[in-house]
């Protein structure tokens, strides 16, 4: 028998979708008359629209190799970067168009700022404050302006970032005194397996059980299915639970009066852990895991594997890095020595997200249905609606859920 | 093979067998291509004509005026908060300050503490808490203690074992005050006292006074580290229990270096 080997299984596209009644993918591209030639994907091997990248599986077309295949150069979030390049807005706001991430990038850079400024003249209100909500305000936005809720932004903010406010809240009220009374008791006393192993690792995994919380009941919407949905609702909702704990555990600095004792270089490394550090780990953690749960909806997604898209891996980074930061805070004298672990085990962290992010958006394109000429919210190219970009690469469900990036999916 | 079969109201699909509408190339449910064979490998990728010019943001930028402005408002609210929250100063006794009769009944006993390891000795009223051959220690309310240790001197004076100690078990206290005359028992030695916020990436952050004396002797060196809750209202010294600081400050005097007689 010759002929393309057997095509992947596709889940059929609703009967409202446009694409059941437009014109095909290739038809008229590029705002000209050329219709564009279809090539074989070295890869998959279907036929598919001539390109820098497969429209289907996402392999970058013009290195017909393995790497090509993983294409480790073009981040499947944001093609323009590499996959272990090292950056906080295209990792954690991955449905966000580049041109879009400048001024998350700015905000990161201002927030960043200003928690070392508050931090180094110890103003202790403004420094808390601002430690607690100013990522989550930042995430808040970036949801607003990609629009992951779909229809639903109340249901998806009061069960995310809402829920997750007030379990962070209670969660701080009742374990934080007792977390404290375990440290100083290792400071003064060494530590023991009970005051190390209870507040190192068993209350930060409680609190990583808890931050899943929100996530955990977004999954029953069964419409919301895409791997990055999983993803924004995981860290949204640990966002809320970091801003609650925060708000509570630092609460009796306020008690200092307006300027804090603390020396400056130290009061400004612990605002910069609890403003910046301890959100990006929480969020990272608890978005790894519901990415990787949503990756396995239905039967299509089984067909992902690999360690990157693993949940038993993304389970298991969670374990470790919660239970070693936890081990880390409850056993370290001195701040700087413990801020220098949060930072690396964050940036690690960032890393490993990154790689999972790409490998689950290749995992999941197979699910994705091919529909008409589109404009692509990246590269913003009329390009044939596939899951990936011929043009630029970038995953359509990497594409904010507005505009072109709402119509690439098909409107619900 | 997979040719597709037209029809008049549409095309199936070879690989599928799905119904789609006239014209169309490609399968609506599984994508793949009709009527096409097998194409040729890439080569040189199309231009794909721009559609328009982007936007940095969505436009909608009252929401970003309401995000900076629910973050504004939060951190005013935290500095009054600040403000609002201090503690207000104790009130100072005005002279002659009375203090209020002694409540307390008649101290039994003391008991003796040896240590085995360097020989010091002291004496004390409370069961400790940890009792090992060189360091006794007393808990407070399950969090603060109070004890004494010792180890070689090693040519150190007392202030340099003091900041060591400082420097080794508690890097982020900050020096508050240096107290004069200090010493353990009958022996002259150096002591300060630190501020100390336990502020970690867990639990809720707690603001204490940290006392260190340390006395050397002999080539001994005897150290007292108190760690307490800051209290404004008793200035600031660490008291890890009011009740009970009355039988525990007499330990201190009765440190006694090995080999000297008890005075």
């Amino acid at each position: 028998m010759s002929g393309p080997p057997p095509a992947k299984r596709r889940r059929p596209r609703s009967a409202e979708e446009p694409g059941d009644v437009a014109p095909p993918p290739s038809a008229r591209v590029g705002g000209g008359d050329a219709e564009v030639d279809l090539v074989t994907c070295f890869n998959c091997g279907r036929s598919v629209p001539s390109g820098e990248y497969c429209g289907s599986c996402g392999a970058h077309l013009v290195s017909q190799s393995t790497s090509g295949a993983r294409r480790q150069h073009a981040f499947a979030a944001d093609p323009g970067e590499h996959v272990l390049h090292l950056t906080f807005v295209s990792t954690l706001l991955p449905h966000l168009p580049h041109r879009s991430s400048l001024p998350f990038r700015i905000g990161f850079l201002v927030l960043g700022g200003l928690l070392v400024a508050l931090g180094l003249v110890r103003l202790t209100g403004p420094a808390i404050a601002l430690a607690s909500v100013g990522v989550l305000v930042l995430y808040l936005l970036y949801l607003y302006e990609v629009e992951v809720y779909e229809d639903e932004p109340i249901l998806v903010l009061a069960v995310t970032v809402l829920l997750g406010l007030i379990l962070g809240a209670a969660w701080a009220y009742f374990t934080g005194p007792s977390i404290t009374q375990d440290r100083i008791l290792n400071i003064t006393l060494g530590p023991s397996a009970a005051t190390v192993f209870v507040p190192g690792v068993l209350l930060p995994l409680l609190a990583q059980l808890l931050m899943l919380a929100g996530a955990t009941v977004m999954y029953t919407r069964r419409h919301f299915d895409e791997t990055l949905d999983g993803f924004s609702f995981g860290a949204a909702c640990a966002l809320g639970f970091t801003f609650g704990s925060t708000l509570v555990d630092l609460f009796p600095e306020l008690q200092q009066g307006p300027f804090s004792n603390t020396p400056a270089v130290t009061n400004a490394l612990q605002i910069v852990q609890h403003g910046l550090l301890i959100p990006v780990i929480n969020a990272s953690t608890t978005g790894l895991i519901a990415g990787a749960l949503w990756l396995r909806r239905g039967k299509v997604r089984a067909e992902a594997r690999g360690l990157p898209t693993s949940l038993a891996v993304a389970i298991a980074v969670a374990v470790l890095v919660q239970a070693g930061r936890g081990v880390t805070s409850v056993l370290a004298t001195s701040t700087l020595t413990e801020v220098l672990v949060y930072a690396v085990v964050a940036l690690a962290l960032l890393v490993w997200v990154r790689v999972a992010l790409h490998h689950m958006l290749l995992a999941e394109a197979v699910e994705v249905p091919v529909g008409p000429p589109t404009e692509c919210s990246h590269c913003h190219r009329i390009v044939p609606r596939m899951a990936f970009c011929p043009n630029c690469g970038i995953a359509t469900r990497a594409t904010p859920k507005t505009g072109a990036g709402r119509m690439a999916r098909g409107v619900r | 093979m997979n040719t597709p079969a037209a029809t008049g109201a549409g095309v199936y699909c070879g690989f599928c067998g799905s119904k789609n509408p006239p014209g169309t190339r490609f399968c609506g449910s599984c994508g793949r291509p009709l009527g096409v064979g097998a194409a040729a490998p890439a080569t040189t990728p199309p231009r794909y004509g721009p559609a328009t010019t982007p936007r940095l943001i969505s436009g909608r930028l009252w929401i970003w005026f309401l995000g900076g402005g629910t973050a504004l408002f939060l951190i005013v609210v935290m500095a009054a908060l600040g403000v609002l929250l201090s503690p207000t100063p104790p009130a100072l006794c005005r002279e002659p300050c009375n203090p209020p009769p002694p409540t307390s009944p008649a101290l039994p006993p003391p008991m003796q503490y040896t240590s085995a390891a360097y020989g010091y000795s002291l004496e004390y009223y409370l069961a400790p808490t940890v009792q090992d051959s060189k360091t006794i220690r007393w808990v407070f309310n399950g969090t603060w203690s109070y004890g004494f240790t010792a180890e070689p001197a090693q040519g150190r004076s007392a202030q340099q074992v003091a900041e060591q100690i400082k420097q080794s078990q508690f890097s982020d206290a900050a020096f508050v005050f240096q107290i004069p005359a200090a010493g353990l028992g009958y022996n002259a030695g150096y002591g300060a006292v630190y501020d100390l916020t336990i502020s970690g990436g867990t639990g809720q952050t707690a603001h204490a006074r940290l006392l260190l004396i340390v006395s050397v002797k002999k080539g001994l060196a005897i150290e007292m580290i108190a760690l307490g809750p800051y209290q404004q209202q008793t200035g600031g010294h660490p008291n890890p229990a009011a009740t009970k600081l009355p039988r525990m400050s007499g330990v201190v005097n009765s440190v006694v270096f090995p080999g000297d007689a008890p005075e």
